[in-house]
């Protein structure tokens, strides 16, 4: 059971998680605040779940997380400041913020894999899927989905990459409410950098990501490509060298081709 | 309006000493003029059409760095463009249903498609009510920022 009351000492937010809805069960917390008919519009809404029915990744995949140990939530944004050519960076954003909460509270060495994902040791501790609308090419509201794997100690299935939590890289449960205090504030701050410094978030996020100047395969709708991982546009984009050419990647999975 | 008539014109400016060439025929005027680009060694034509295919025209790489205006859609067809730069997906899953079909009736706030871009996916609603008459974009192909994907015929 999330405890509010500690969270809300810590939380030091002005805008973040002000407007805060705590569910049990929902299918997925981006849908939810997705849809506009659920009549939650107030910037900075966060839907935090136990458990997630059909908690999902990009394009359908399945997000697994076992009630109650690890922090799914989504957060919403509605201000119109963040949608314009630089709505991408809120990829980079959020990742960041993860890996700096993890950094600051728990020391733990984090690595960014492009676009989104925060590992630490190589293995996947927290995903990440933005979602949303737009009526035409008016963008309305964006979903910020997080599923980060908290105290969860064992994982089964396949997956694309390992997963871990953090009790599993330190070796004990940790306080939820103190971390997602810590994100939400670190968010509030990074996403205050958008307008003001994208360089820095780029600059922090690169540092993180040991890809960049790597040979890596890019795949996509089961289509591989392969070259060096160049260096990231300032709209977040890849940018991947080949034999002759320098090609702009807009999503693909990403291995290490060494 | 006859798209060959277009590449016809297209293809003489660009094979000849000539810089541009106007036509009009039946109210539709079409200007197809050369433009020269200091980064190239060559030539690239540039095409300003009146009625506008705009789609087609972009499909080919020979007219992809053109300008295009349109200065003569016709009032009743809205265009549904992209706010993202992206991919263009007209299902939400890759073994799912389209969102729609050409020739389908939708209202506003109808979900025509997604454009991802990293992982961010963008669901695009129609801001009109009418029937999907044109489809512009290919799925899976990549979208420029405020590219035209849907043609709706408003009522």
């Amino acid at each position: 059971m999330f405890n509010f009351e500690s969270f809300d000492t810590k939380v030091d937010t002005e805008v973040i998680g002000r407007n805060f809805i705590y569910s049990e069960e929902v299918e997925s917390t981006n849908s939810f605040l997705l849809n506009k008919s659920n009549k939650f519009n107030s910037e900075g809404t966060i839907l935090l779940a136990e458990k997630q029915s059909k908690g999902r990744g990009r394009k359908e995949r399945v997000w697994y997380s076992a009630k109650g140990q690890n922090l799914t939530f989504s957060i919403l944004l509605t201000s119109k400041k963040y949608f314009g050519k630089k709505f991408n960076l809120l990829n980079f954003a959020t990742s960041l913020s993860v890996a700096f909460a993890l950094e600051n509270l728990f020391q733990l060495k984090t690595e960014l894999k492009w676009p989104n994902d925060v590992l630490v040791n190589g293995k996947k501790i927290c995903g990440i899927l933005l979602e949303s609308t737009s009526q035409g090419n008016k963008i309305e509201r964006v979903v910020i989905g997080i599923g980060l794997n908290v105290n969860q100690a064992l994982f089964q299935g396949n997956f694309n990459l390992e997963p871990t939590s953090i009790k599993l890289e330190l070796g004990e449960s940790v306080d939820r409410e103190k971390l997602l205090a810590e994100l939400l504030n670190t968010f509030e701050e990074i996403l205050q950098k958008m307008e003001s410094k994208p360089d820095e978030i780029m600059k922090d996020w690169k540092d993180r990501c040991n890809l960049i100047g790597e040979k890596i395969s890019v795949t996509e709708e089961g289509n591989t490509k392969y070259g060096i991982f160049e260096d990231l546009d300032e709209e977040g984009f890849l940018l991947l060298k080949t034999k002759n050419k320098i090609e702009k990647i807009h999503f693909g999975d990403l291995n290490s081709a060494q | 309006m006859d798209l060959n008539l277009i590449k016809k014109l297209v293809k003489i400016v660009d094979t000849s000493e000539i810089t541009d060439l106007e036509v009009e025929e039946n109210g539709l005027r079409i200007k197809v003029a050369k433009k020269l680009r200091t980064f190239k060694t060559y030539e690239q034509p540039q095409v300003i059409i009146g009625n506008a295919p705009l789609q087609e025209t972009q499909e080919k790489n020979s007219l992809t760095e053109g300008t295009i205006s349109a200065t003569e859609k016709p009032a009743n067809v809205h265009e549904i463009k992209s706010p993202i730069v992206g991919t263009f997906y007209r299902a939400p899953a890759p073994d799912a249903d389209s969102y729609v079909q050409v020739g389908d009736t939708i209202s506003q706030g109808a979900v025509l498609c997604i454009v991802e871009a990293m992982k961010l996916m963008n669901e695009i609603e129609s801001d009109v009510s009418g029937k999907v008459i044109k489809i512009l974009a290919e799925n899976g192909k990549p979208v420029e920022y405020n590219q035209p994907l849907f043609l709706i015929q408003t009522s």
